[in-house]
């Protein structure tokens, strides 16, 4: 068993290498002609915890169970209509199992465009348009650290709240010294929820959480100064229909979640600050006498700040805070029910250094001094009694893009 | 006066000249290495304000007027004369132009501009490229390429 995943590690390891050193040949000319462009990227981490499990088993030991390989094209049919698609490959612990999709796939009508305004509609998979970072999450050079803030950006809701087919209407207006953006998504959501149902009714639901086809996500954004400075407001509304089998105990109940996103972020030469607020309404109804209707609000912030020190180095640090229920800070309710209390809550406090060795490839590592268990994955910690409260994360980065 | 003091007064005074040569050939130098804005011949009307240029290459201006696509050709991110252009002309840094690029490229909202590797190969893309935009440093005089001169440009080197 031990020598298998040690094998499969290496494996991993090896042909990540292989796949960038082949690749690292200078930059690519990716441009096929003046209407087609190809890009794609390729990360591999590596991850270490005193206590828990992330990515995979990271508990006193290496695990390398983060894998991220994506590749898209973009193509101008002419001048108004455009396609554009991404396949991306992720391996996340147990979470996410060697998983080969279509990110996005969508045919943008671009149906105004002049000096001070444009707008369109999207139709197809298209990427949820959630604080600073949902539409690009998977891709390493766009985030501003290995784990994002897990706070407002779960692993455990990365599936439901990442890309909705359906459509999207976009626009742009020039306002003074800045440009206010819209984007509003509606659709179908995906349905891997297994890590919400685990955190909702632990190991006893039998049946399937599924959304239904009515999600809408939507964002207002004002950037000034040309992104210097950015406020967004970001909204969704999804509901999860649950399943029961025959011999289930739960009824077939429905979770609402309607969280509201507030970000603000300061780019500038040297400096950059970013702080985003996620609040988020849940409405657990009609799953029968074993789980009475709850309305529980989760609220969750983080606080980050990075220095450029050189064009190529950079460090990090910030401050992140999860909170399942408002009313229960300190995880009462999860102990009544005979789970450890820090399930009810996670402070991550992060420091780390992000090296750009080239444009196109990048390592970075980071360190986080972390209380509370929260945001962590049942897939890899699937007995939470076991689940310490303190517990310290060393993260590595390898990417390399085109 | 013997030969030998004439020969040391000239050449002093060569000196002289020289200095001045020399320091006017680093003004000369200085002003032609300048970054300037260049567009294909077929583009009717190049943007003039610095908003224009940054509404173009942060992608929020997509077509020119009449509703051609417009085609970026950029350097790449760690080149003197891509800082050069990214600070002095735009007041944008290349890491900058780097995020608002890459949201675009990984989302497949937009297209982001095409680096090239070398200024001789913008220049090709340029002339080559109906609609297009990029930038160099210097001057150049060719038929098929337009040199768009910015008012705001010493300015802009002023405030550094």
């Amino acid at each position: 068993m031990m020598s298998n995943i040690v094998r499969q590690s290496f494996f991993t390891v090896n042909a990540s290498m292989f796949l960038l050193s082949i690749l690292n040949c200078s930059a690519f000319a990716m441009e096929l002609t003046d209407n087609l462009q190809l890009h794609g990227f390729l990360t591999q981490g590596a991850f270490y915890t005193t206590d828990n499990n992330y990515n995979g088993k990271s508990d006193d030991k290496v695990s390398f169970d983060q894998t991220e390989v994506g590749a898209n094209i973009f193509w101008q049919l002419n001048d108004r209509i455009d396609f554009s698609a991404q396949a991306l490959y992720r391996r996340a612990g147990k979470v996410e199992n060697s998983d080969l999709r279509t990110d996005y796939a969508m045919m943008s009508v671009n149906l105004l465009s002049n000096d001070t305004s444009h707008s369109g509609i999207r139709l197809g998979r298209i990427k949820n348009p959630i604080g600073l970072y949902n539409e690009t999450r998977d891709v390493a050079f766009t985030t501003p650290s290995i784990l994002l803030p897990q706070s407002v950006y779960l692993e455990r809701s990365r599936s439901l709240l990442l890309s909705s087919d359906g459509g999207q209407f976009f626009g742009s207006y020039q306002l003074g010294n800045g440009w206010l953006t819209f984007k509003m998504n509606y659709g179908k959501a995906h349905n891997d929820n297994d890590e919400i149902k685990k955190v909702m009714f632990g190991n006893l639901a039998q049946g399937d959480l599924e959304a239904d086809d009515k999600m809408f996500s939507g964002q207002v954004k004002y950037s000034l100064d040309n992104d210097k400075y950015i406020l967004a407001l970001s909204y969704v509304d999804v509901t999860l229909d649950y399943k029961p089998t025959s011999t289930d105990i739960l009824a077939s109940g429905t979770a609402k979640f309607s969280p509201y996103m507030l970000s603000a972020q300061y780019n500038g030469e040297k400096w950059g600050f970013t702080s985003e607020y996620y609040y988020s309404k849940n409405e657990f109804e009609n799953f029968g006498f074993i789980f009475p209707d709850s309305y529980p609000v989760t609220e969750n912030w983080y606080l980050q700040g990075t220095y450029r020190f050189t064009p190529k180095w950079q460090g990090i640090v910030r401050y992140d805070v999860n909170i399942l229920d408002k009313d229960d800070r300190n995880g009462k309710n999860f102990e009544s029910f005979g789970l450890p209390a820090h399930l009810g809550f996670t402070k991550d406090w992060m420091f780390g250094l992000r090296w750009d060795i080239t444009p196109t490839v990048m390592l970075r590592g980071e360190y986080h001094y972390i209380d509370g268990t929260s945001w962590l994955s049942s897939a890899d910690n699937p007995d939470r009694q076991e689940t310490e409260r303190y517990w310290d994360l060393f993260a590595l980065q390898l990417s390399f893009r085109f | 006066m013997n030969i030998t003091s004439r020969l040391f007064l000239n050449l002093s005074n060569n000196c002289k000249i020289n200095y001045l040569l020399i320091g006017c050939l680093f003004l000369f130098a200085h002003n032609s290495q300048a970054v300037s804005l260049i567009v294909n011949d077929s583009v009717v009307s190049p943007p003039t304000s610095k908003q224009n240029i940054r509404n173009i290459f942060t992608l929020q201006k997509t077509s020119w007027p009449g509703g051609a696509r417009i085609y970026i050709f950029v350097l790449p991110d760690d080149n003197p004369v891509h800082q050069k252009f990214s600070k002095t002309l735009t007041g944008i840094f290349p890491h900058q132009y780097r995020r608002i690029w890459d949201r675009y490229t990984f989302s497949g909202t937009g297209i982001a501009p095409t680096v090239v590797d070398s200024e001789a190969e913008m220049l090709d893309k340029i002339s080559q490229t109906k609609n297009s935009i990029g930038y160099i440093e210097g001057e150049i005089n060719r038929p098929d390429i337009k040199i768009i001169h910015l008012d705001f440009t010493q300015e802009a080197i002023d405030d550094e």
